[in-house]
């Protein structure tokens, strides 16, 4: 078992306060959910667990199995387990996925150790079938000019292939149809058990119908106000967000729900 | 009129030309960002040029990736291994001067009556020792033509010509690498390619070149009905590569598509320039250049449609793409249209940009190193031209571009 723990996490992109003092402990065969308004910091907690260099933490600390990993860049958190699925993919013209996905496994070779080739193409092709992509895709340029649909089971592909301790994913549900989030939610459960534990952020509660979270939190202006298991979902659903604010009226404001706020996003 | 009296005739006009004209100066549109004075041209042409080609020799016998290889050393000695099936399709090479072929004097009328200025009257003032390839017609080539030059006499100046004639129906990959090994060598060169009605021709002009060198490389080529042309130009290295081709889709239903990349390090300077010529109907082409741009390099595209009043239903595209590693790299983008006929479809685009930071999270948040990353990323915004060339041509450019992608920092 290998447990990810965040402690009392402050961070701010370009001198604005977003998280406010995250903390939250994960272990491996456990699936969290966290759910929250727009602006609450969700996003910027997943690019902040997987080293997005744009942010700064400025206070509290990130331990992987026991390690303070709060130094290491994300390729580093990348290899030693953390995965990120995003919200929204980026294009990568000229990349095959064949020659990406041959890349990620690479770097994470042992000295000395060399890739069987031909176990990695089998592999691959099952991931690709199981995640409902064609085998075709492997010389296609890296999710350009794939649908909303395709990147995120590109996403999910990547995430069985590197078998990861800890994903993160970040609204992988957002834009799916019903099949897609059957086929997310397949996905995770052939990873789901001992060795790998799950941080599902969304806003919707229906990839709870597919993927059973073992708990649920609510983010609310940087910090974790609210803590439990489904019936938080299910509470959400009937009332929205309004009793989390009311509840929650006197936390710190972070700057990232002051914008979205005077956006008219929440 | 013989045939050598032919070519000589152009030759002495362009004698003529070339010492009753001056180098191109930046008054001249196309030379406005490039100040030959600044490169020296003068100390790099002060003595005697050197043709290229002062003898050939050509044999016949088993060669593995090509059909035809020839190599050519600094002191002029060319030799050409044929395969035996190209040596059994009629194909042959040989001197201008060789007298074993006919002088094409149309195509070399018309090749020379393009050029414009000094640079491009240079080859012309040794047209004897210019290379002629001559594919007949309904001749398929399987594997591709390797013509390679190599010079390595320092502070030299050397002129390469090639001229090739494609016959009717006829196929072929033509692969022209052009090295300067040597010191402050100056390599002026001239292609020429005349392919026939229903061609299947496929160019490339490679140059790989001394930091304290110059190539200013012209390339001609006019295509017949109902042909289809690929072009590829990389150049690297040099003080200044200065490139220079012209299409000219001469009849209907003819297809071109122009490709090139180069990568501008150091104070190296690059200046290409790409014309798409359309004088009939339904023509399609298609020119796109990718550069990477780091430290001080510098790199020019000057692009150009060229619609005639007789180019009714063109189809012709023109993008640029390049990418800035540093502040003191710069990249200009000079597209132009000018169209004569109202029934075409013609755009341009260009792109110049730093790398893009959200791909290199992507990839680093993968187990990607950050440099790895970036490498990658650029190994993409090539292969958007690689991968659609033969891979004769790849196999031949990109070796000369990887170690530099790998030290992207």
């Amino acid at each position: 078992m290998k447990t990810l723990e965040i402690q009392n996490l402050h961070a701010e992109i370009e001198g604005k306060k977003i998280l406010n003092g995250i903390n939250l402990t994960m272990k491996t065969g456990e699936i969290h959910a966290l759910m929250g308004p727009n602006g609450s910091g969700k996003s910027t907690l997943a690019n902040v667990l997987a080293g997005h260099p744009d942010y700064t933490v400025t206070e509290g600390k990130i331990f992987l199995d026991g390690e303070d990993i709060l130094e290491d860049d994300a390729s580093k958190r990348s290899v030693k387990g953390i995965f990120l699925a995003f919200q929204a993919p980026v294009e990568i013209p000229g990349i095959t996925i064949g020659k990406y996905l041959k890349r990620i496994m690479e770097v994470r070779l042992k000295e000395g150790e060399r890739m069987d080739v031909a176990a990695f193409i089998k592999e691959l092709r099952s991931i690709l079938t199981m995640v409902g992509l064609s085998k075709d895709f492997i010389n296609r340029y890296l999710n350009e000019g794939f649908s909303g649909g395709e990147k995120k089971r590109m996403e999910l592909a990547q995430m069985i292939l590197l078998k990861p301790s800890f994903a993160i994913l970040d609204e992988l549900d957002s834009g799916l149809d019903i099949d897609a989030l059957r086929s997310v939610a397949a996905g995770i459960d052939t990873l789901r058990g001992e060795n790998f534990g799950s941080l599902i952020i969304t806003h919707y509660q229906r990839i709870m119908d597919y993927i059973k979270p073992d708990f649920v939190h609510i983010l609310y202006q940087g910090k974790i106000v609210e803590s439990g298991g489904r019936d938080l979902v299910d509470r959400l659903e009937e009332t929205g967000y309004g009793w989390v604010k009311d509840m929650h009226e006197n936390v710190e404001e972070s700057d990232e729900y002051k914008y979205a706020a005077a956006a008219g996003g929440i | 009129m013989d045939n050598i009296q032919t070519y000589k005739d152009i030759q002495n006009e362009a004698l003529q030309k070339f010492n009753t004209s001056s180098w191109p100066s930046q008054e001249e549109e196309e030379w406005r960002r490039t100040n030959l004075s600044k490169f020296s041209i003068d100390t790099y042409t002060s003595g005697e040029p050197n043709p290229a080609v002062t003898s050939l020799v050509t044999t016949t016998g088993e060669i593995n990736d090509y059909d035809i290889d020839v190599s050519i050393n600094a002191d002029g000695k060319a030799s050409a291994l044929f395969s035996p099936q190209a040596s059994e399709s009629g194909v042959r090479l040989s001197l201008l001067s060789g007298n074993e072929l006919p002088a094409p004097y149309d195509m070399i009328r018309w090749s020379f009556d393009k050029m414009d200025n000094k640079t491009g009257y240079y080859n012309f003032t040794r047209l004897g020792n210019a290379l002629l390839l001559d594919i007949p017609g309904n001749v398929q080539l399987l594997k591709p033509v390797r013509v390679q030059y190599t010079a390595d006499k320092s502070d030299s100046t050397v002129l390469y010509s090639l001229f090739i004639n494609a016959g009717k129906n006829s196929e072929a990959e033509i692969i022209e690498k052009v090295t300067a090994a040597g010191e402050r060598i100056y390599v002026n060169s001239t292609s020429t390619l005349f392919a026939d009605m229903r061609t299947r021709i496929k160019t490339a002009f490679i140059s790989d070149v001394s930091d304290s060198s110059i190539i200013i490389a012209h390339r001609n080529i006019r295509l017949g009905e109902e042909s289809t042309f690929l072009d590829f130009q990389n150049f690297n290295g040099s003080k200044l590569s200065k490139g220079r081709t012209e299409v000219d889709l001469a009849d209907d239903n003819i297809t071109a598509n122009l490709y090139g990349t180069v990568y501008a390090e150091g104070t190296e300077h690059f200046d290409i320039r790409t014309i798409q010529n359309h004088h009939a109907h339904n023509g399609k082409s298609k020119a796109l250049l990718k550069s990477i741009v780091k430290e001080k390099g510098r790199t020019i595209f000057q692009g150009l449609i060229n619609v005639g009043e007789h180019g009714a239903l063109t189809d012709a595209y023109l993008t640029n793409n390049n990418i800035i590693l540093n502040d003191s790299a710069r990249a200009d983008s000079i597209p132009a249209l000018k169209i004569q006929n109202n029934d075409v479809k013609c755009s341009h685009g260009s792109t110049t940009g730093k790398i893009d930071p959200h791909q290199v999270f992507y990839l680093t948040s993968r187990g990607l190193s950050h440099e790895e990353a970036k490498s990658l990323i650029l190994e993409g915004f090539l292969n958007q031209v690689y991968d659609v060339l033969p891979e004769s041509f790849t196999n031949v450019s990109l070796p000369l571009i990887e170690n530099k992608l790998s030290q992207v920092s």
